[in-house]
């Protein structure tokens, strides 16, 4: 499978690896900008802006993957509501095909009855 | 709001009905067969507006509390900013446990349903979003060589027509699984 197509259909797990991609990349540059500076009021801003936004990223991949995971536990509930679904029409189907064959079977019977009378009646 | 609000069938409950051979069924509509995905419109529009809500609380403290030269002056755009983060992740929270609470319902109804099957009950259900039997409702694009439901990734914004008798014996996507 090319690496398009991969994309397109798993879409929530790329964007998950991504984001914790992203998350991780900005965390260190966070601490890359941090590390160096001697004040708090000057560390702060990476604080929020590096070390947040890398809690945001990350979320939202887990998030990401989470969501992938749970749409493939549903689409397998779909599916095996469907085959149930289908199961049923099975049966149904078979059940009508035997009624109507027990009632044609019947139907036989009673007019090979009344044959077999009528046959009765012209003998006597 | 609560959290039952959020998925489609979060309120679900099983309840003895004389008519159902397992004595159980799903008071409201089989939602994994009818529902695409387990999340319900409210619970996207909840988490993305606790999400917004987060990442512009967290840019506005940031954008308030850079220019600042004390760390005094900045702590409370820190703690806004680290409240802003936690309203994000709610949202996130709050999604993936609506997501699990369908799924959740998915599976008891399923389970239900199994049973209701085996002991000769009927299961009444739509397949709302399933294409029927045969090739109705399939499609395929011009070089394709499997047929896609008409919401497969696979043809999305492609041009496509309806699968035809003309294209019997072509195998179902690997994808979508029409």
């Amino acid at each position: 499978m090319d690496i398009l197509k991969f994309v397109r259909t798993q879409w929530d797990r790329t964007g998950a690896v991504v984001a914790i991609l992203g998350g991780l990349l900005v965390l260190l540059l966070g601490w890359l900008g941090t590390s160096d500076t001697k004040y708090v009021a000057q560390q702060i801003p990476y604080v929020m802006s590096g070390g947040l936004l890398a809690i945001m990223l990350l979320t939202i991949g887990a998030v990401l993957w989470l969501s992938a995971d749970l749409r493939d536990e549903w689409r397998e509930l779909s599916e095996q509501g469907e085959v149930l679904l289908a199961e049923q029409e099975a049966r149904d189907r078979m059940i009508e095909e035997r009624v109507a064959q027990e009632v044609a079977r019947q139907l036989g019977a009673a007019r090979s009855g009344v044959s077999a009378r009528s046959d009765v009646a012209v003998h006597r | 709001m609560v959290l039952s609000d959020l998925a489609p069938g979060d309120d679900t409950t099983y309840r003895s009905d004389g008519a159902s051979a397992s004595g159980y069924r799903p008071v409201r509509a089989r939602e994994y067969l009818t529902a695409r995905e387990p999340w319900s419109a409210r619970s996207g529009i909840v988490a993305a507006a606790l999400a917004t809500a987060g990442a512009v609380v967290v840019g506005v403290c940031w954008y308030g509390g850079s220019d600042l030269r004390t760390a005094e002056d900045q702590a409370p755009w820190l703690i806004g900013s680290v409240i802003g983060t936690a309203v994000f992740a709610l949202g996130g929270v709050l999604w993936v446990i609506a997501g699990f609470r369908s799924v959740r319902h998915g599976m008891r109804q399923l389970a239900a349903d199994k049973r209701e099957f085996a002991l000769g009950g009927r299961i009444t259900g739509s397949r709302d979003h399933a294409p029927a039997s045969g090739h109705a409702g399939l499609v395929i694009a011009s070089g394709m060589v499997r047929t896609h439901r008409p919401d497969c990734l696979l043809v999305l914004g492609k041009q496509v027509r309806a699968v035809g008798p003309a294209d019997d014996g072509l195998e179902g996507c690997g994808v979508c699984l029409p």
